[in-house]
């Protein structure tokens, strides 16, 4: 990082490094206490007041949730299939039309970004009323073709502004050397772009897996999803079901953001940062 | 990529992601525009008895709809500062903080950690009902729950606040400290040392400044993003005022059709306010670019 450390600031790093160790263990500690407890309430069942657990731990949130028939587990099943391919839609949307934005930027700019901007719950209860008349509301296209729409928007977005203008010129390398369009998109696109279209599979993924705004006004509560679960029993507070719900809701976008970070080794996995 | 190979394509393709753009991802939402300024119009809906205004003249009347309002944009103005403020002052006075893993594990996790789950959290551990309320009673200083500080939708909206500002929060800590390598932050404050400026002085004086300046777009960003969120509100806000999205949905739902088309002034009045915002913040970035 630094060529001409001045040494004061060697011995300066080193005296520092066992206390920043120490605060963010500290830190790391607290921080992990809300997950914590969200597991410690799944396990149970009942959570009467000065108790600091579950009042039994019974597993019954889990064994309700593996049984057949169960509500969140059909959520969590649709949600499982409708979200890669929201994701996979989305990507080459991304993909064909976020290079073009690039180029051309200005209005279509603007374009791309207003439904990444919008509130979608909001934009479906306006569009409600034009899925029902095209018979889409309440079923799992509509819902597939509403969430699409954000998907694409946010996949054209980052294709749009992580897309380097090096690419370009590597195709036209290729070309110069006369390789085929095939041979273009292997050796020049491809190995620039696998990150960044995984990344943004895996983001357009949890935006689905996650959307409430939209599945709650298109999908009108017939389409299920963990989302919908989560809310519905927080509200009818049943804290051990939804703190299960939670986890089940929460594990695939830790995952993720994970492997993006490790996927991307340190880099912002959204918006461009200059460098 | 077969398509790609004919000319056909090649020949359609400016047409074609033109038309991508303009009838699947502009279509919906400028559909959702008219369709909501209709309805507040009087143009379309069930019970509408013609075009009039009477619905926009009766929406600044009603309490629920200019509250919405102006409520939305001050909480989103208190988060945008809060998490700005967090962001600043943890980067200014830890710089390294950036390379520690702790830090960036914790950053990731949260980064991972919807909103919704969020907000359910914040419930679980600030509420009159939860865990720190439990930890307090056990520690004697509270008697019953009811002691407790309501936190969790309360008159001052610490829970949502607190919820809204952590569901942001990693995003910006990452941009920022992205940009601090980017600016090269590191070497600036050093040349002003070196120069004779003190630790602080370089860092409020010339990180700092470097910081606010490129990072204007991105609070322009946290704005749109706040003003649109929806969970959140939804599970720790009050009855009334409510957030734009919560006070839109209830009125579109609700049991009184009449005060339907006001849910649309109010649908109305927020995408006028978002437009406007993202257009802001489409130059700004195009400035910085």
């Amino acid at each position: 990082m630094h060529e001409h450390v001045p040494p004061s600031r060697v011995l300066h790093c080193a005296r520092t490094r066992s206390w920043s160790r120490l605060a963010g263990g500290v830190a790391l500690a607290i921080f992990a206490v809300p997950y914590l407890l969200l597991l410690w309430l799944s396990l149970g069942s009942g959570w009467s007041y000065p108790n600091l657990g579950p009042d039994r731990v019974d597993f019954r949130p889990w064994q309700a949730f593996a049984s057949e028939g169960n509500s969140l587990l059909r959520g969590a099943l649709t949600a499982g299939l409708l979200s890669p391919c929201v994701a996979t839609f989305a990507t080459l949307v991304g993909l064909l039309v976020g290079r073009q934005v690039q180029t051309h930027r200005g209005v279509w700019m603007y374009v791309a970004y207003l439904p990444f901007a919008c509130s979608p719950v909001i934009i479906g209860l306006c569009l409600l009323d034009l899925f029902i008349r095209l018979g889409l509301a309440s079923s799992l296209a509509g819902v597939f073709l509403i969430q699409s729409v954000f998907a694409s928007a946010f996949a054209v977005i980052l294709f749009s502004e992580l897309w380097s203008p090096e690419i370009g010129r590597l195709e036209r390398v290729v070309q110069t050397l006369g390789g085929s369009q095939w041979q273009m998109w292997r050796h020049a696109v491809w190995p620039r772009l696998w990150k960044l279209m995984l990344v943004c599979w895996l983001q357009t993924l949890l935006f689905s897996w996650l959307d409430y705004g939209l599945v709650s006004t298109i999908g009108g509560g017939i389409v299920p999803s963990l989302t919908l679960g989560v809310i519905a029993y927080v509200r009818e507070a049943s804290m051990n079901q939804a703190a299960q719900a939670a986890i089940v809701l929460i594990v695939p976008p830790v995952l993720v953001m994970l492997l993006i970070g490790g996927v991307m080794q340190g880099r912002v996995p959204e918006g461009r940062i200059d460098a | 990529m077969d398509a790609a190979r004919t000319p056909v394509f090649r020949r359609l393709g400016p047409v074609a992601w033109r038309g991508v753009l303009a009838l699947f991802i502009a279509g919906p939402i400028a559909w959702a525009m008219l369709y909501a300024l209709a309805y507040s119009l009087g143009g379309v809906g069930r019970l509408s008895s013609g075009w009039t205004t009477e619905h926009w003249r009766n929406a600044f009347v009603a309490p629920g709809i200019m509250g919405a309002f102006a409520y939305s944009v001050v909480i989103a103005l208190i988060v945008t500062t809060l998490v700005v403020l967090i962001t600043l002052g943890m980067l200014l006075s830890f710089p390294s903080i950036r390379h520690n893993r702790a830090f960036l594990l914790m950053v990731i996790v949260l980064m991972g950690t919807p909103s919704l789950v969020l907000a359910q959290m914040v419930g679980n551990t600030l509420g009159q009902g939860g865990w720190l309320s439990r930890l307090s009673y056990h520690a004697g200083l509270i008697e019953t729950a009811g002691d407790f500080p309501a936190l969790v939708n309360d008159r001052l909206h610490v829970g949502m606040t607190i919820s809204l500002s952590l569901s942001l929060l990693p995003l910006v800590l990452l941009y920022f400290s992205q940009l601090w390598g980017a600016l090269r932050l590191d070497r600036c404050c050093d040349l002003a040392q070196s120069l004779g400026a003190s630790r602080l002085d370089a860092r409020l004086r010339v990180a700092l400044p470097m910081l606010i300046w490129r990072g204007k777009s991105m609070m322009m960003l946290l704005f749109i993003l706040t003003i649109g969120s929806y969970e959140v509100p939804l599970l720790l806000g009050r009855q009334s005022p409510q957030m734009f999205s919560v006070a839109t949905q209830r009125l579109a739902s609700g049991f009184d059709l009449s005060r339907k088309p006001q849910a649309y002034v109010l649908a109305i009045l927020y995408l006028v306010c978002t437009s406007l915002a993202l257009m802001l913040y489409i130059r700004g970035k195009s400035a910085d670019a």
